[in-house]
Order: structure tokens, then C-alpha cells, then sequence
């Protein structure tokens, strides 16, 4: 019976693998030949369903495209598939393209380009927003966040300063503390953000999860790893986690070679590339004591996912097959291209982290010059940061030193 | 063991394989392969079933699953779908393409459906336009991926919002460019072919040599040993030129086992023949009568690689002078060296003999090989 049965899994693989090429006839009626996604009939992606539905009839109707709109990002936020993020702009096909759109339709726009990596465009977006509301929070906020991981600490501020003005104490709040956070005064951030959550025990789920994640990061960044493991948890316990907290904390754990509670934690997440590139970066942890059928079959599955995006003429995941290539595909030189490509668009310390690593791995020292730049003008305090700074002059300075 | 029972095995293991979490999070994709040869369109498209939901609702009783049943009863309204969407058009004029065989195959992020096209332009259309328009009302993020072959040459494109269509210039491709190709698949072909290159070596092994009493002595002067060569090389080429002709243009056609496994044989005898001549010195007729199969070897290899329908003459002649000159660079190569080392015992019993026995062995697992339709040969 066993040996039936693997032979037909077997057959079946076989089939399904060359089935990329050339399709199959299921054997019977009630195959199930699509299982549509994992809470398609929950309330959220029914409501989701429901308003589209309404809006067809009404397609002009700014308020209920901008609600279809918010829902749709939601849902590509909760779930992180960004096919959400193609229906939310569906929602809004009628202001996609104007420049007299209403700010609420640029601020959508805006969310939906920064979800895309398309940071210039959602910036333009944002700022023709704001000339036409310039009370308009969000826009201010999601500008801080864009200028914030592009590394234009004074814009950030500005717009920080901002969002303080219309009231919105929390967010500007959260936002400056990250700001200061990888601005030197790492201390400083700390102590605002643990007396925000002292003081705001009531605030709703999304916005304590997010200030915690925060708190969370900069404490690993810090070399605190027994604050940061319980604040991770504590945001953990808030509910259903978010796809960057579990990035945030697999790779705090990853750093901390806890490579079994990543795969606990990651274990049903493997259909987001980011959980399964840190997925098999855990495999590789385990490596000498565990099988590496595991890990040939994710590394194999994580190049296919990423030559499927490129196919499609994507550029979205550098970051992730820049860490895929030179954590685990063992391609240096590569890695380090995209790691130079990626740097250009983001600069949050993994962004640094990353082109160090790359240029570490790769013998180009010289590429890794602007991180060093980028240090020392943000001051940022980060223990790994630090550590490969170190390495990074040192090994300038042997290139330097030969005749 | 009932066939019910293996029927039930095999959907719940679909069953498993749909749900699989392993199912990748990605941008809506459908792929689009486009065949152009001959005048025939031919292909497959690959939809998404998760992206077809969401336009024609095929989960009927909305329990979060598509059976194969409920694809299959709304067939024609996918392909409705697709052939109001996807159109093709031939020097201005709309062509119909037939839509069918209903498939479902497995990607990244889940099971498409897949359907195949066919249709048929006039082999004279000088320009083809492909406007492709699926899913962007619901997901304009969504884009197609265009694998097009036309004739030897195969091209990518992606269909986006903003860009949902391109032209292919059927015209400009059969004349110059097509010739090159196939200039340059001709002398790929004989040197990745190594049952004609190890048959030309056989044959010019002893080209340097002369026959005394039963045994090969070295030639005195180069014009000789030239002379043999090019008999040799003369007499091949005008062989397998004539049966690669006549194959080609499907005058005469022979089963492609026949003819690998009788190359295979010729690859023997001419080795044979270095060992214990019995054939002498008239190699050239050895090489133009099986010179006559391997060019059916050739005709083989032309034919998979598809005959452009308007240019035949001109992929004929390029392909045959690629051949001819990808053995004339062996050639090149071989003659000089030989004619310097023919008088060194190595050249007589390294190259000449053991050289010989060798391509005879190989030689033979091919014959094995091909005449049993093994497959264990690597090349």
C-alpha cells in the first residue's frame, strides 16, 4: 500500500513537473483542480467582493472606489499577495492616470505604487496631494514612511512635524521615534516609544503593532536581543501577525542562530517569498544536522519564483534574490549587482547590511563605499552595521596598501 | 485494487497538490506560446484559474474550490473569453482561431487552465499583429507573457496595460537572416553530430597513407594525401546533398530508425576498413554511397527544425552549405596534422589503429542502441 502510494505520488510529481510545459486531464469530475485562496469566503475578502461587486454598477463613485480600494490593500497587506494590490487599482481606474484626481484617490495611488516599490511615482502622487489637501494625515505619514526607507531623514522629519500639527499625535510619534531611531539617538527612540505604549493601552490593534515592531527592531539593532525577543512576542500575541513582523523577527532570530524557531514561526507562510527565503536560510542553519532534501527543494523553488518575476519584467524583489544569492545560490557577483541596484531605491539597514554582505562575499570592497557615507551622515547605531564596517575598511584599505 | 479506488487516490493527491501551501504569492501572469510555421498558428494559453474566478465565477456552488467538472461545463465561456480578448491579424485581416483541449496545468502560484489555438494565415502574409487583452478590468497589474517562434526564431514579450499588442514582421525574417540561420545550424549540426564526424575521420585516417600488401604505409607527398581528401570529402558532400534535397522536399522518406541505426553501421565499416581493408583504397565510393544516408540524417534534423514554407530553396542551400562548412574547418584541421605525424609510429598504431578500433565500439553501441530504440547512448 505505501509503495502504491508513493509510486502514484510519484507519477503525479512527475506529471505535475512536466506539466509547466504541457497540461494535464484530471483524472476525474470532482477533482479539485483550484483550491481558491485560504479565506476567500472570510468576511473581510467577502466584503471586499461585495463592494466590488457595487462598484461595477457605479464605477465613478469616489467614496465607494476609494472603500473597495482600502479594502483591497488590506487584504494584499494581511495576506501579502499583491494580486490585492492589482484589484485595489482596479478600484480606481477612473483617477489611475489624472492629475486632477482628488487627493483621497492620490493618496490610494500613492499606497499602492509604495506597496510596488515605485517610490518616485507615489512621491509625486503624495506631494500633488498635499498641494490640493494639506490636511490630509495620511499623505503625510506615508510620505515620512517613503522618505524614511529612501533615507531622507530631513524630509522624513518635515513631515513628521507635520502630521504632529494635524493632531495626529501617535503616528508622528512612531514615525519620528523611528526616524531618531536610525539617526543616533537610538536611546532616545526607546524611551519614546515604551512611554507611547505605557500611555496608550487602548489604541487599536494595528498601530500598537506597528510602534511595538518598531521598538522590537531597534532594540535587536541595538544589541539588546532579550528586550527585542520579548517586545517580538508581544506583538506577536496581538493577533493575527503581520508579513513584516514575521520578516522582522525571523531574521532577528536567523542573527541569533535560533534557526528551529524560524521554521516554527514560519512554517505556514512559505507561500510569500520573504518567509521562504528566510525558510531556507534557516534550513541552511540546520544544515549539518538536518536533511538537505528540504533546502535543495526550497532554494529551487525560491530561483524559480524569482525568475518568474523577472519574466514578468518585475524588479520589486531585489533585495530578497539579492540575500537569495548570496546566502543561499552562492552567486557573490550577482547578488552584489542587485544588492547595488536595490541601494539605489532603498536604504533601511537591511538594505545597507545587504550590500556590505555582497561586497564582502564578492572582493569589491569600493562598492560598498555609499553605505559607508550613508553611516556616517545618519549616525545610525547598529552592532552588525558596525561589525561589517570594520571589516569593509579594513579590506580598503589591503587594496590600498599593494603596490 | 479497483480503478475507483485509484480514481479516489488520485483526487485526494490532487486534492493535496492544489492546496499545497507551497503555492507562491505573486502578480497575476498568464502565459501565451505562439507558434508560427508554415502558415499554421499554433500554440497554448495559460490562465490562472484563481484570475478566472474572478471573471466568469467558475466555483458554481462557492465552496471555495473549482472541480474539473465545474471548469469543464464552462468551457466555452473561457474560451469565449479568450478569443474576444486575444486576436490575431494577418496583413489587416481578422484571423479566426479555433480554441480547444481543455487542460489544466501547474505553476508557482497554482493551476491554470489551459487551452490550445489554432489557425491559419496565408504563407505569403508579410505582417502579423497579436493585440492581447485579458484580466486588466479586474487587475491592471496583470500582464501576459508572449513566447513567440516564428519558423527557427523565438522571441519574448510582455503584454501590459500600456502596451497590449506588437507586429511581427513575417516578411523580413525569410530572407537574409533566415539563410544565416540555417547556415549556422548546419555546421552546429555536424559538430554536435558525432556519428558523421567520427564517420569522416574513419575515412581520412588512412587519406595520408598508402596501401602496401594488406598494410598502410605512410605517402610520400602532401598532393596525394590532398587528393584523397578531397575525393573523400568530395564524394560525401555530394551525396548527402542529394538525399538531403530530395528528403527535405519530401520526395523520398525513409523511417528515421533505418537511417540512424544504417549511419551507426557505416561508422563501423569504415573503421573496419582501417583495421583490415577490404574495401582498399577506394574510400571516396564508401563515402558517397552511405554519404547518401547520412544525408537523410541531415533531412531529419531539418525537419525538426521547421521548414519556412516561402524560403525553402534558401534554408535548403544554407543548411547544406553550413554542413559543408563545418566539415571543411574538421578538415582543416585534421589534414595538416596528419600529413606531419603519418610517418611516427604513433600516427600507425595510436591514431590509425587504436583510433580506429574506438570509433568502431562507439560506433556499435550506437548501432545497438538505435536499432533497439534504447536511448542509453548520451550523444
Amino acid at each position: 500500500m505505501k509503495l502504491l502510494f508513493s509510486i502514484l505520488a510519484g507519477l503525479i510529481v512527475s506529471l505535475s513537473s512536466s506539466a509547466n510545459t504541457r497540461g494535464f486531464i484530471p483524472p476525474t469530475e470532482d477533482t479539485i483542480v483550484e483550491q481558491l485562496p485560504a479565506g476567500s469566503a472570510s468576511p473581510e475578502m467577502r466584503r471586499a467582493r461585495e463592494l466590488s461587486r457595487q462598484l461595477r454598477a457605479t464605477p465613478d463613485d469616489l467614496k465607494l472606489a476609494a472603500r473597495v480600494s482600502r479594502e483591497h490593500i488590506r487584504n494584499a497587506r494581511a495576506t501579502a499577495d499583491p494580486r490585492h494590490l492589482g484589484y485595489a487599482e482596479a478600484a480606481l481606474r477612473p483617477w489611475w492616470t489624472r492629475d486632477d484626481a482628488p487627493a483621497e484617490a492620490l493618496v490610494l495611488r500613492a499606497t499602492i505604487k509604495q506597496s510596488l516599490h515605485d517610490f518616485a511615482a507615489a512621491r509625486s502622487d503624495l506631494e500633488l496631494a498635499l498641494t490640493r489637501d494639506p490636511a490630509n494625515a495620511q499623505a503625510w505619514l506615508t510620505l515620512a514612511t517613503i522618505d524614511t526607507v529612501q533615507g531622507r531623514y530631513d524630509e522624513a522629519r518635515r513631515a513628521c512635524i507635520q502630521l504632529a500639527r494635524l493632531g495626529e499625535s501617535f503616528s508622528a510619534t512612531v514615525a519620528a521615534a523611528a526616524i531618531a531611531g536610525l539617526n543616533g539617538q537610538s536611546g532616545a527612540a526607546v524611551r519614546q516609544l515604551e512611554g507611547l505604549l505605557a500611555r496608550s493601552a487602548t489604541l487599536p490593534v494595528d498601530q500598537r503593532l506597528w510602534a511595538i515592531t518598531q521598538l522590537a527592531e531597534l532594540q535587536a539593532r541595538t544589541g539588546n536581543p532579550a528586550e527585542a525577543d520579548t517586545r517580538f512576542r508581544e506583538a506577536l500575541k496581538l493577533g493575527e501577525p503581520d508579513p513584516y513582523l514575521l520578516g522582522a523577527y525571523a531574521d532577528f532570530l536567523l542573527d541569533q542562530k535560533r534557526p528551529e524557531e524560524v521554521i516554527r514561526l514560519l512554517a505556514d507562510h512559505g507561500r510569500q517569498d520573504g518567509s521562504l527565503l528566510r525558510l531556507a536560510e534557516a534550513r541552511r542553519q540546520l544544515f549539518a544536522t538536518d536533511g538537505a532534501g528540504e533546502l535543495a527543494s526550497m532554494t529551487t523553488e525560491l530561483g524559480a519564483r524569482f525568475d518568474a518575476a523577472r519574466r514578468r519584467g518585475d524588479s520589486v524583489h531585489q533585495r530578497e534574490e539579492a540575500r537569495f544569492l548570496l546566502r543561499l545560490g552562492n552567486d557573490p557577483s550577482r547578488a552584489l549587482a542587485l544588492a547595488v541596484e536595490n541601494w539605489k531605491l532603498q536604504r533601511e539597514p537591511a538594505d545597507a547590511r545587504l550590500l556590505m554582505e555582497c561586497a564582502i562575499a564578492a572582493n569589491r570592497s569600493s562598492d560598498a563605499t555609499e553605505t559607508l557615507d550613508w553611516m556616517a551622515k545618519s549616525r545610525i547605531e547598529d552592532k552588525v552595521l558596525s561589525t561589517l564596517r570594520d571589516r569593509l575598511t579594513t579590506m580598503a584599505a589591503a587594496v590600498t596598501a599593494k603596490p | 485494487m479497483t480503478r475507483r479506488f485509484f480514481q479516489v487516490l488520485l483526487t485526494v493527491l490532487l486534492a493535496v497538490l492544489a492546496a499545497s501551501p507551497a503555492h507562491a504569492h505573486k502578480l497575476s501572469d498568464a502565459y501565451l506560446t505562439v507558434d508560427i510555421a508554415n502558415g499554421r498558428i499554433t500554440g497554448t494559453c495559460e490562465v490562472a484559474l484563481r484570475d478566472l474566478e474572478i471573471v466568469l465565477a467558475l466555483d458554481a456552488n462557492l465552496d471555495g474550490a473549482i472541480t474539473w467538472a465545474e471548469l469543464k461545463s464552462r468551457q466555452t465561456n473561457v474560451v469565449g473569453y479568450l478569443s474576444s480578448r486575444i486576436r490575431v491579424e494577418a496583413d489587416g485581416q481578422a484571423i479566426p482561431l479555433r480554441w480547444d483541449a481543455l487542460k489544466v496545468s501547474q505553476h508557482l502560484d497554482g493551476n491554470y487552465a489551459e487551452l490550445e489555438l489554432n489557425g491559419e494565415i496565408l504563407p505569403t502574409a508579410a505582417e502579423l499583429k497579436l493585440t492581447y487583452g485579458l484580466l486588466w478590468e479586474e487587475d491592471p497589474l496583470h500582464r501576459g507573457l508572449l513566447n513567440l517562434t516564428v519558423g527557427t526564431h523565438t522571441t519574448a514579450a510582455i503584454f501590459s496595460q500600456s502596451s497590449p499588442g506588437i507586429t511581427i514582421d513575417l516578411a523580413k525574417p525569410s530572407s537574409l537572416t533566415r539563410f544565416d540561420q540555417f547556415l549556422f545550424e548546419g555546421v552546429l549540426h555536424i559538430w554536435k553530430g558525432y556519428d558523421h564526424i567520427l564517420f569522416l575521420i574513419a575515412l581520412l585516417l588512412p587519406a595520408v597513407m598508402v596501401l602496401r600488401i594488406q598494410d598502410w604505409r605512410p605517402t610520400d607527398a602532401f598532393k596525394p594525401a590532398a587528393m584523397n581528401v578531397l575525393k573523400v570529402v568530395t564524394a560525401f558532400t555530394l551525396a548527402h546533398s542529394i538525399t538531403l534535397s530530395l528528403a527535405a522536399l519530401d520526395v523520398v522518406r525513409l523511417p528515421s530508425r533505418l537511417v540512424e541505426s544504417t549511419i551507426a553501421l557505416s561508422v563501423i565499416l569504415a573503421a573496419a576498413n582501417n583495421l583490415k581493408p577490404f574495401f582498399r583504397e577506394r574510400g571516396w565510393m564508401v563515402a558517397f554511397g552511405f554519404g547518401l544516408v547520412h544525408g537523410f540524417g541531415f533531412a531529419t534534423v531539418l525537419g525538426e527544425l521547421g521548414l519556412p514554407a516561402g524560403s525553402l530553396a534558401k534554408a535548403l542551400v544554407g543548411f547544406n552549405l553550413g554542413v559543408e562548412l563545418g566539415q571543411l574547418a574538421i578538415v582543416a584541421v585534421f589534414l595538416p596534422a596528419a600529413f606531419l605525424m603519418r610517418a611516427t609510429l604513433f600516427y600507425r598504431r595510436v591514431a590509425l589503429q587504436a583510433g580506429s578500433v574506438a570509433i568502431a565500439l562507439v560506433a556499435s553501441l550506437w548501432l545497438v542502441d538505435r536499432v533497439f530504440d534504447i536511448g542509453f547512448m548520451p550523444f
